[in-house]
This record gives C-alpha cells, structure tokens and sequence, in this order.
C-alpha cells in the first residue's frame, strides 16, 4: 500500500496514525449514519416505544417529572386499571397509574401520527384507548437492566427536554454517536492488528457499512448502549494483550467490560478475550506485583458491581439476564440442537444482513446467502492469516478478535438467541477479522484493490438493502 | 487512467448502489394492504348464499388485480370465482375471474388477475369470491380483520356444543369491548332466530343484546356479535349467552364456546368500505384482501416523497455525499488507482 511505504519501520502496531479516523474517512461514516436517521421513521426500531417508555418512567421516578402526572391536572379518575404490562412498568419504576397511561397515550399519540400502524404488519388496531397494549399485547422492556434506560433518563432530565418527539430525536442521536464510536474503535484495533492502514480502513467500513448495524444508529435500544461499552473493553483488552497503555488499559478494560454487562448480558463475548488477557499477561511472568494486585481489585470489583447493581440497585431485574445467559442448564442440549438447524441460521443472517418493519419482511435468500458467503471466505483468510502470520501482523489483537467472536456465538448458541444484535457487541473483532482475510493474505501489490473491493461490496450491499428493501417497505408498502 | 477510475468509481458506486436498487424498490405495491397478522379469523365456508365481498376505492388507475387470503377448510382441490362490481353489490358486473385452489399450497394471498380498468382512480369497486359450477360451498374460507384488538382467546375447541343456549365468561384485558365472534360449525337465521346477550359478571342487568340480521348462513367459522364499545371495561369480568333455538350448533370446549373478544373504537382508512355478506353491508369488518393497480414508478416516487417528505432527499443526498467522501479518503490514503502518497497522520 502507498502509505505503507511511508510508514517508518518499526514494531508493528505502533504506526503513529493509529489514534484517530482519517477525516475524509470520519465525514464519511457520520454521513452514512445519518442517512439512517432521516430514512428509518420514528419508531419504527425494533421495541423502540418500550425502550422509550423505559427511559420516560425513569425521567419521572427519579422526581424530574417530564410527564404532568393526571393528579396534577385534575383529570385523575378514580380506581384506575393496569394492564400486566402497565403493572410492570409501574412496579419496577414506581411511577404512579396515571403516569403510566399518560406518558403511554403521549407515545402512542406520536406512532399514530408517524404511521406505525401501517408500517408494521402483526400491530393490532390502532383506534382506541392509547396504550402500547395495541400495538403489542403485554410486552414491557423495564425487565432489561436499567443503566442504559437511567444514563439517557438522566440526559433528558439534564436538558429539560419534555416533548416525546424531541426525546426521540434526542435518542437517537447518542445512538448515532455511538455508532460512530464502534466505528472509530474498530479503526483503531484494525489499525493495532497491522501496521498497513488498508485493513483498519476496510474494517472499519465493513462495521460502518452493515446494514442492520447502521440502522441500530438510527434507533433507541439498550443494544446499542451495550455495543458501545464492548467496543471499549476489546479495544482496551488490544492494548492489554500487547502490553500497552499500563494500568490505565487495565483499569478501562475492566471498567468497560463492567458497563456493557451492566448494560445488557449480551455484551458477554468480550469476557472470553479478557479472560484470554489475563492469564497471558501472568503465564509471560510480566506481573509486578502491583499490576497483579490492580487485575485482581479491578476483577472483584466488576463482580462486585455487577452483583450489587442487579441485586440492589436494580432488584426486580434478575432476568435482565435473560438474554444471553442461559437461564437453566437443562436447556442447553436443547438451545445447541437448534443452533445447527436451518431455522437457526436463516435467522441469524436475516436479521444481521436486513430485515425490515419489525423484522416482519425480508430480502431473498440468495442475497442473504451471498453475503454469508462472502463473510465466511474473510474469516476462512483471517484463520489463514492467524496461522500463518508474518511479523508485521499482531497474532494476540487477531486472536483477542477470535476469542469475542467465538464467545460471542458460543453464548448465543447457549441462550438459543439467533438474532444478530446480539452479535454486533463483538462487530468490531468480527469486522477486523474479516478484513483482514480479505487482505493480509494477499500479496501486498494487490492489497490495495482488495480494500477498494471490500469498500466496493460493502456500498453496493448497503445500497441494495437500503433502497430496494429499508425504503420501499418504509414508505411504499402500507398496510390499511 | 488512475484519474479517470477514481472519477469512474464513485459514479458506478451511485449508480449501482442507489439508482439501481431506488428503480427496482419503486416496483408496483399494492394500493390497499389489508392485513391481519397473526390471521385471527375467518368467516367459514365460502357459501353461495352468503357469498363474502369488499367495497373498496380505487386508489391507482388500471385496478388489474386482487389478492385475497384464504384458507382451506377441506383438504380438496377447489374452484373460486371473484366477481367484480362497479360502485358496490348492486353495480354492474365488470370482471369474472375463476381461480383454481390446492389445497397443500398455501399463498399469503391468492391472486385474481384480470384485464386493467383504466379510469379506476377514484372510484369505488366491489368484489365478491363465490363457489363455481352450482357448489353450495367452496372448499376454502376467507380471513377477516375484524376493527378492534383482538382481547380475550379461548381457543377453538374440539366439541359440538348441541345445546340451544351457549354461555362463556371472561376478563376483559383490553377497554372499549365492541365484538365477540365465537366459533360456529354450523348456523342460518332462517332455521330460527340467533340472540346475542353480554353482561358484567355478577351483575343482572344486560349490558348489550344483538339480535343476528337475517339471512346469515356460516359453516365452519366465526360468527362476530358486534355492538358500541364499552367504555373503560379493562379488568372487569364479562358473561355471555348465545340462544340459537335450534339454529346453531357451535364449537367449544368442556361445555364452553370458543370464542375472541375484539376491543377498539370504530375507525379505519377511508378507502376501506367494509365486507358484504349476502349483499349486507358489514362496515365494522374486512377482508383481508390487496388491490393493485398499474402505477408507474414516478408516482410511486411522488407517494414516498408524500409520505417521508424532505428526508427522504436528505437520505439520499447524505448517502451520495458519504460516497463521496470514501472516495476522496480513498485518493487521500493512497487507497486508489491514482496514487498519492501522503502521511497517514490526519
């Protein structure tokens, strides 16, 4: 690659542009992102007016009403009856009844008006009481754990934003900016792995371009907070592994690692590279005593947080857990049996690839099969690459990568969830490995037309998706 | 020649990767989507003599096709025929089409294709599915969307209820309580009088009482009792009674009637005019149906930008710039045919 040429020798992974996203590069992925905030309408995220109903109720229990509760109005009627659902919500936030039904009706008022009803094909009727009840029967998410739901709570309450459409743009922006943060960090370990800047560039449009993963920059879901904070903890466990950045690294690897999990359990792939981290930092007898006794405060204190914040911060949120952990043993022969049906596969790729209006319509499967195709050559190249490594290739970074990923598919595998949110908390690793399969095993002449290839498939896969699926089942094909 | 490929290569990119894919996704779609996900009820055996049909709007000209939903109720191969009506049930008759039905497949939708009307924006249509070659009944049943959520399910059971009076109680989980359909293998008014009764479980007083307009005939479906909605009835205990007389026979379980609650207030797109049976107008309920017509893809452009309005340019605007903007990191980085070796430190 021409840069690589200009790139001074010396240790690979330590090339003196490996801190930042080249601009043109920056421009181009916070565009891209936004393409998805103007094109998918509002709530049209997968759960997204229960993420928001989450967040709202928080707004109100922590004392900072941003919905004038009925009482306050005089329009509180007597003997007020709560679904499940509403009960839940109530309960687990301690808001009052009519909280709950006004700052429902306020967001079913805002679905009405953006169409939701026509947009998603199993929603009931539309026309009635205003409760989330019509749109989807007793569904609640105030079982998620709640740090994603009080961080944005918090935010709302800081700028004293009221109105519920305001809120959702609001929200939506820090998932755009977090999305741009996965990107940025996909960059950087792209950019640890090898010294050639091609392969961060390639991984870092292979995250950034992934259809399903954008429009998560475009949605209000705990997901995306989880991701975020993954991110963090792999790039953080890159430098740990190649023994950089000091206790700092350590400190931040830990620290992050204890957010995602606190955020959602689904963030649990990047426990198995730490894990890895650890145990090669003391098997190379690097450990001063110091470093040994941070590993094990920072350790017991992720845990202790972790336990502490589901047991008591958070009582009612024990199945928070519920979505990767595999609740009883008895049921992994079970989960495992499915992983290698075809059910099982199909989904995992619809969902990670482009499914639209709720995850109701879907492309071909052929496209679906191409692009799984095509990621499976990439990882094919990864292995080949991790095994037959040259030096200026970082073999820990990649196999930190592997590890996330294989953990990742592993606890999925074990929980029996096939939908590829929960894979994107390890996009970055996944991303980095496939770049690299699609480079590094090439001759370095031909590098360079093997990044503009991945650039290439990556846009036109973006577009089809986007207009020939997002856009036409977006604004086309309504329902009556 | 570098030049000229990283000019090219930007160009193909938006081409292929917008134009394309924006001509193929303005493709024809439906004018009218009725849908009923999951498919709660149908309206049993299609008969002749009370043929099932759908007074709709045009809203494209060239109406050439109608999807119906149906479902096999016996396992044989079947005959329907849709008939097509200018204005409603009464109106001339436009268009016959015969379609032949298996009943080991089964379509989301089946498709009644005929020849394009061409003035049919704007104008009202109905169109009826009837048994052909003098059957009584047609193999398959038509899905309905009835105007409400669907509430309280006690599913369909494996009993004949042979009783003159059946009865069924439940908890109301949803407000505004405006229909029961219970499941019905056999009933017509003309056998005698069909009445509806719902009362608040503990209470005397009869809240609603429905008498079946007759002539009504169902073989093997949902017999829907409607009436206004209740207002904040949402955890409360409801009774019912059918009284058939000899009329009906229904299907249950232990001695219950199966049944659906359907909750809601009356609503719906204008377009929609409601199902027909046997030539009566049912405003409250649906076919699950599509209409299409023969748009071309400017109007089909004209609707999404109805619909997303100025976002759907910035979209597409942000889209075109961010490829771009690769392009120049590209040429900037050296990634391109036109190298230009610079530092790498932005």
């Amino acid at each position: 690659m021409a840069q690589a040429s200009s790139e001074p020798e010396g240790a690979p992974g330590q090339s003196k542009s490996g801190d930042g996203l080249p601009v043109w590069l920056a421009l181009a992925v916070v565009l891209h992102g936004l393409v998805y905030t103007f094109i998918v309408p509002p709530w049209m995220g997968e759960d997204e007016p229960w993420h928001m109903e989450y967040v709202r109720a928080l707004t109100l229990s922590s004392g900072s009403q941003l919905v004038v509760p009925l009482e306050e109005t005089g329009e509180e009627p007597e003997g007020i009856y709560l679904s499940q659902s509403q009960n839940e919500v109530q309960v687990t936030t301690g808001i009052s009844p009519s909280q709950v039904l006004k700052s429902q009706a306020e967001i079913t008022t805002s679905m009405q008006a953006h169409h939701f009803w026509e947009r998603v094909d199993f929603a009931g009727w539309e026309h009635g009481s205003d409760t989330l009840d019509q749109a989807v029967f007793n569904h609640v998410e105030t079982y998620q754990p709640s740090l994603y739901y009080r961080l944005c709570a918090t935010a709302l309450q800081l700028l004293k934003i009221r109105d519920v459409e305001l809120q959702l743009w609001f929200l939506r922006g820090l998932s755009l900016i977090s999305y741009f943060g996965i990107v940025l960090i996909t960059y950087k370990i792209g950019r640890l792995l090898h010294p050639e800047q091609g392969l961060a560039v390639a991984a870092a449009l292979i995250v950034a371009w992934l259809p399903m993963h954008v429009r998560q920059a475009a949605v209000i879901n705990n997901d995306v907070g989880a991701r975020i904070f993954a991110a963090g903890a792999l790039w953080y466990t890159s430098l740990f592994v190649l023994e950089r950045g000091g206790a700092r690294s350590v400190l931040a690897m830990f620290l992050f690692a204890g957010l995602a999990l606190a955020t959602k359990a689904s963030a649990v792939g990047i426990l198995a590279p730490i894990a890895f981290g650890v145990v090669h930092y003391y098997a190379r007898g690097r450990g001063p005593a110091r470093y040994a006794l941070i590993t094990l405060g920072a350790t017991v204190g992720c845990l202790l947080f972790a336990v502490i914040y589901w047991l008591i911060v958070s009582p009612g949120e024990w199945t928070g857990l519920e979505s990767l952990v595999p609740i009883g043993m008895s049921d992994l022969p079970y989960h495992f049996s499915r992983v290698f049906s075809r059910y099982f596969f199909l989904e995992f790729l619809r969902t990670s690839v482009g499914t639209f209006n709720w995850y109701t319509r879907n492309l071909s499967m052929g496209l679906y099969l191409g692009v799984a195709l095509v990621l499976a050559l990439g990882l094919l190249g990864s292995l080949v690459a991790t095994v037959k490594s040259k030096s200026s290739l970082q073999r820990k970074v990649l196999l930190v990568c592997w590890l996330a990923v294989l953990c990742q598919l592993f606890a999925m595998g074990a929980r029996g969830f096939a939908a590829g949110r929960f894979f994107f908390s390890v996009l970055p690793a996944f991303g980095v490995l496939v770049a690299a399969g699609w480079t590094v095993p090439f001759p370095p002449a031909w590098r360079d037309r093997m990044v503009l290839l991945v650039a290439t498939g990556m846009i036109l896969l973006d577009g089809f998706v986007l207009w020939n699926g997002l856009f036409p089942h977006q604004y086309l094909e309504w329902g009556s | 020649m570098g030049r000229i490929a990283s000019v090219l290569w930007p160009i193909g990119l938006i081409l292929a990767g917008l134009l394309v894919p924006l001509w193929y996704g303005l493709r024809e779609h439906p004018d009218l989507a009725v849908r009923s996900t999951p498919r709660r009820t149908h309206g049993g055996l299609i008969g002749i003599e009370a043929a099932p049909g759908q007074r709709f709007l045009s809203e494209g000209p060239g109406l050439k096709r109608i999807d119906v939903a149906l479902t096999p109720i016996i396992q044989f191969p079947g005959e329907l025929e849709l008939v097509l009506r200018a204005d409603s049930q009464h109106g001339e008759v436009l268009r016959r089409v015969t379609l032949l039905l298996d009943p080991k497949r089964r379509p989301q939708f089946n498709a009644f294709e005929f020849e394009p009307i061409e003035d049919s924006t704007g104008r009202y249509y109905h169109f009826e599915v009837r048994p052909t070659g003098g059957d009584l009944f047609a193999t398959h049943a038509v899905w309905i969307r009835y105007h409400g959520n669907a509430g309280y399910d006690a599913p369909w059971g494996d009993e004949f209820l042979e009783t003159q009076t059946v009865e069924n109680s439940f908890l109301s989980p949803l407000d505004d309580l405006r229909a029961v359909a219970v499941v019905c293998e056999d009933l017509s008014t003309t056998r005698g009088p069909v009445r509806f009764e719902l009362w608040e479980s503990g209470e005397s007083k009869t809240l609603v009482s429905v008498d079946l307009p007759s002539p009504t005939v169902i073989r093997t479906g949902y017999l829907f009792f409607s009436f206004p909605p209740i207002p904040n009835c949402a955890g409360k205990r409801f009774s019912f009674r059918v009284t058939s007389d000899g009329a009906a026979k229904f299907v249950g379980r232990k001695g219950s009637v199966s049944f659906k609650s359907f909750h809601g207030v009356p609503g719906g797109r204008p377009g929609l005019q409601g199902m027909t049976q046997s030539g009566e107008p049912l405003t409250d309920r649906d076919l699950v149906f599509r209409t299409w017509s023969s748009k071309t893809r400017l109007t089909e452009l004209r609707e999404a930008y109805d619909r997303a309005g100025w976002k759907l340019w910035a979209a597409m605007i942000c889209w075109v710039a961010s490829v771009l903007a690769i392009s120049r990191a590209f040429s900037t980085l050296g990634i391109m045919w036109n190298r230009v070796p610079v530092s790498d430190s932005q």
